[in-house]
């Protein structure tokens, strides 16, 4: 409003201003005065007489930089920018992996995304998860069709960060979240034209249909088993997507259903 | 058509004066209005009250120069449709570039909420556009009257968008410390 208010006063600035900034031939003549004294300006500097006499003495200063000074400050630079991206990816939560930030020459583009206005809006049925998923740039989403057959509600759909989203439903008689997290598959953009489904398998526990899913040729840099094993993504109840890596270093499928089955 | 005899059309009660009127201001209405709404329908709802007001006040009045009596109402009519806009949807984001470009002067706890306070501030504005030489009047007159742009500006002046955009920001300075000494801004 503090804005507007100005944009209120300067509307009524002197009609002669006005005209004055929309006369061509004035606006041409205040800049060319301009231009002109800027040249004078210069000229004088830099005159010297014919007959000798001591060229005039620039007022320009000249300011001699060390070296060593220059490199001071570039460090000193580098360590606040860094410690500044430090400070605000811890304040945002935001954590610095390879898929959620670029460097452009010296510019940092952390890619954050929130869906705050999703919420308030009218949620979507769980039948149209996919699409509202798959408009965020999530390829392949594959969802228990429990969720989709029943007419489930979405209660919370956020993504805090490009690579994760959270969804809760309920179906009135029950609720439940799914988590998806697919920043291992946007992890090698190479890969993603290649990253196919291998194979998928759902098996029922507790009466919950869990469905595993393993790409193709998709690289895995942190081991997801741990992660289940410690409980970090335990909350995933209802959707496992994992990947492997086709020399097998990480989880294999087979590993993934084991424990896919003790999910309680 | 002159301005002299648009307001001649008005005073005769000649439509044509409307169709000479958008012909001739029309592109410029509609940009102010743009500028201060980023709506299209909003912007010519705002024009076309525009006209309508210039109907109803000419004659008795006879303004000259005309475009800036037009172009004021644009703009008055652009901001009120901003404000009413803004009160609906509080918080909504509504900001415009051209607002951000001002975000600058008016402290919070001494907003002016009456005509006689925005009147002052007016003053103090034209105060201050009278110590600025002519291209820097017409910079800060171009860029927050007329809302050009930076390469509009660029164009009519030769001067470099970077370089324009730290002149305008030392010209707004100067208004936020001018406004300050009298009292207006934070």
């Amino acid at each position: 409003m503090k804005d507007l208010e100005f944009l209120y006063a300067i509307n009524g600035i002197d009609d002669e201003f006005i005209t004055e900034a929309a006369d061509d031939e004035r606006v041409k003549e205040a800049f060319c005065a301009e231009w002109t004294e800027e040249d004078e300006s210069e000229q004088t500097e830099s005159d010297t007489t014919e007959e000798g006499k001591p060229k005039r003495k620039s007022t320009k200063r000249t300011h001699k930089v060390s070296f060593k000074k220059l490199l001071l400050v570039a460090v000193i630079s580098i360590l606040l920018f860094a410690l500044s991206v430090g400070v605000l990816a811890k304040y945002f939560d935001i954590n610095l992996r390879d898929e959620l930030y670029q460097i452009f020459g010296n510019d940092v583009f952390i890619k954050v995304e929130e869906f705050g206005s999703m919420i308030e809006q009218e949620m979507p049925k769980s039948s149209d998860l996919v699409v509202e998923i798959e408009k965020m740039g999530i390829p392949k989403v594959i969802l228990p069709e429990v969720l989709l057959e029943e007419e489930w509600l979405v209660t919370d759909f956020a993504s805090p960060f490009e690579s994760k989203v959270n969804i809760s439903l309920t179906n009135g008689k029950m609720a439940c979240s799914v988590k998806i997290n697919h920043s291992i598959y946007l992890e090698k953009a190479g890969y993603i034209g290649r990253a196919d489904v291998k194979r998928t398998e759902s098996v029922i526990v507790n009466g919950i249909e869990v469905i595993v899913t393993e790409y193709r040729a998709v690289s895995l840099d942190y081991a997801i088993k741990e992660k289940l094993e410690n409980g970090a993504i335990s909350e995933v109840a209802y959707t496992l997507i994992f990947y492997a890596e086709e020399d097998g270093q990480n989880i294999t499928f087979e590993e993934a259903l084991e424990i896919a089955k003790t999910i309680k | 058509m002159e301005d002299k005899k648009i307001i001649e059309l008005f005073f005769a009660r000649s439509e044509k004066a409307l169709t000479a009127l958008a012909d001739k201001y029309g592109k410029l209405c509609m940009k102010v209005a743009l500028q201060i709404l980023h709506s299209r329908e909003d912007s010519e709802e705002c024009v076309n009250d525009s006209y309508l007001d210039v109907w109803n006040t000419v004659p008795p009045k006879e303004p000259d120069p005309l475009m800036s009596y037009m172009v004021k109402i644009v703009r008055y009519n652009s901001l009120d449709c901003l404000e009413h806009r803004s009160a609906k949807k509080r918080g909504g984001g509504e900001a415009t570039v051209s607002l951000e470009d001002v975000a600058l002067f008016i402290g919070e706890s001494e907003t002016p909420e009456d005509i006689v306070e925005r009147q002052f501030i007016t003053d103090c504005v034209n105060d201050f556009l009278r110590t600025l030489t002519p291209a820097d009047r017409i910079l800060f007159v171009r860029k927050f009257w007329f809302f050009d742009t930076y390469e509009e500006l660029s164009e009519i002046s030769g001067i470099k968008v970077g370089t324009l955009k730290s002149k305008i920001s030392r010209i707004k300075e100067s208004l936020r410390a001018y406004l300050c000494e009298r009292g207006v801004a934070a």
